[in-house]
This record gives C-alpha cells, sequence and structure tokens, in this order.
C-alpha cells in the first residue's frame, strides 16, 4: 500500500501517541522521508503540542487554598 | 504505580471508615493534578480554586458511591472535569465552530509549506506567540479543549480520557486529532503574520 498525503495527515495523531501497528509505522516514515509538506506538517503539530505544554507548565497549589479545602472536609467529616 | 495504587485504594478504604488523616492524605496526593487540571481548563487562579474545593467536597460527600471500577484519581478527574466543563459552557468566550475543527485536517492538507517547528527556544520567549496559542485553545468547545488538556497537557492516556469522560476510545481520538491540527493551523497563521510583518 503506497500512503498518501492525506492518509499521512489522517494518521499523524496515531504516529506522535505511538499507537501504530509496525507496519504502518514503516509506511508511515517512508512518505515522511520523500514528502517535505508532509514533514512539515508533522513537525509542526509535534511542536504545537510542545509549544501548549510549555505555556501551560505545572504550577504549586496555593497553600491557602491547601488549608481551605482540609477545612471544609474537616467541617464536613463532623455532621 | 502499582503500590501507589495500593496506598490509594488503602486510603479510600480507611477514609469511607471515617479516618478524615486518610482522606487528606489522598487530597495531597492528587491535588496537584486536580488544581492545575482546572488552571488548563479555565486558564484562571480562582476559578482553579474554586474547582479543586468542589470537587473533594463533592468526593468527600460520595465516598459511599465510589465503586473502584476505576482508580480514586480517575474518579475525581471525572468530578472536577464536569466541573469545569458546565463552567465553561457558561462562558460567554467565542467559540470555534465544530466544522472548522472537522475541516482542520483538509486545510493542513492544502497549507502553504511552512515549517516554523525549527529553533523552539527562541518561540518560548516569544510573548505574542503565547497570547495567539493561549487564545486559539480558549476557542476550542469545551468537548474538544476537555480531551485536548486532559491528554496532551495532563498527560494521560486515551483510554483514561476515555474513561473520564465517559467516551469511547475513538471519540478520544478523533477530538483530539482535530485539536490538534486546529491549533497547528493556528500557529501556523501567526507564524504567516509575524512574517508578514517583518
Amino acid at each position: 500500500m503506497h500512503m498518501e498525503c492525506e492518509d499521512l495527515i489522517r494518521l499523524i495523531s496515531e504516529y506522535l501517541d505511538d499507537e501504530m501497528e509496525d507496519l504502518m509505522r514503516d509506511e508511515f516514515r517512508e512518505h515522511i522521508y520523500r514528502c517535505e509538506r508532509c514533514t512539515a506538517i508533522l513537525r509542526t503539530t509535534k511542536q504545537t503540542i510542545v509549544f501548549v505544554q510549555e505555556i501551560h507548565k505545572e504550577e504549586k497549589v496555593p497553600a491557602t487554598l491547601m488549608r481551605k479545602v482540609y477545612y471544609e472536609i474537616k467541617i464536613r467529616s463532623k455532621k | 504505580m502499582e503500590s501507589k495504587t495500593k496506598n490509594e485504594t488503602e486510603l479510600v478504604e480507611r477514609a469511607r471508615h471515617g479516618d478524615v488523616k486518610s482522606f487528606e492524605s489522598l487530597i495531597e496526593m492528587t491535588s496537584p493534578n486536580i488544581y492545575n487540571l482546572g488552571l488548563r481548563l479555565m486558564r484562571n487562579k480562582e476559578d482553579a480554586a474554586d474547582i479543586m474545593q468542589e470537587t473533594y467536597i463533592k468526593a468527600y460527600e460520595n465516598l459511599s458511591k465510589f465503586k473502584g471500577e476505576s482508580s480514586f484519581s480517575t474518579w475525581l478527574y471525572r468530578i472536577a472535569t464536569n466541573n469545569a466543563l458546565m463552567k465553561l459552557r457558561k462562558e460567554k468566550k467565542r467559540k470555534v465552530d465544530t466544522g472548522v475543527l472537522e475541516g482542520a485536517a483538509d486545510k493542513a492538507h492544502f497549507d502553504g509549506l511552512t515549517d516554523w517547528s525549527g529553533n523552539p527556544a527562541r518561540h518560548f520567549r516569544n510573548n505574542e506567540l503565547k497570547e495567539a496559542l493561549n487564545k486559539a485553545v480558549d476557542t476550542l468547545p469545551p468537548k474538544y479543549k476537555s480531551v485536548f488538556v486532559l491528554h496532551d497537557i495532563q498527560g494521560l492516556p486515551i483510554a483514561e480520557v476515555a474513561d473520564i469522560l465517559s467516551l469511547s476510545v475513538p471519540a478520544v481520538k478523533t477530538r483530539s486529532h482535530r485539536s490538534r491540527l486546529f491549533l497547528r493551523e493556528q500557529l501556523s497563521e501567526f507564524f504567516k503574520k509575524q512574517k508578514n510583518l517583518v
């Protein structure tokens, strides 16, 4: 089977999530190797995810919020 | 991972029998995930704090209903996500039409050949890029945004996202794929505009 550009675009997420079967992955990579346009789409999709992860880095839970939640639970445990 | 689950199960069992300290330990273990989920879905600290507080109160009050069919963390994620989805649906912010998301794949196909993936370190310092990306994520309809945040930002596997949202695995995969391509397209537009400005 020869993979076309539209097949590749449809399968990008499966490839990025590492959920592709070996044979399909080989065909995917073979297409990427010879298609500059699909290489760009794959790279920019991957980069988009990296950017979003980068700007949404984990933040620490505020200590005041932790205290508030513990307090709310304590009140309810006494009911 | 197994001992973490075992520990979690034991704590839930003790909390169910009235041990508040055990429930506090569960809060300590899971709160970074729940708080950050709220923050990433709502993008403001007040709503994230409300979601976290409401999630633990609801979980505590419904502990007897937790059957252990999924992990306690997954159950918490479900409560928190449902809560956030209700808030997101009330938001007045403009959302992109589902048809646009469905068409993102076709658009990618006909997109000009622009590869802006190089030099990511420079882009990380670009505040306009951050703003454009946040804006794009905010225009995702809630049912897409929740999948994208849970899978691509919280890093949860597709199957767990499906469990949290009570969706099929193929439905999660479709929403995740469309969201990614849509955001990619929005960034391509951003870089095109920036290039024209130079």
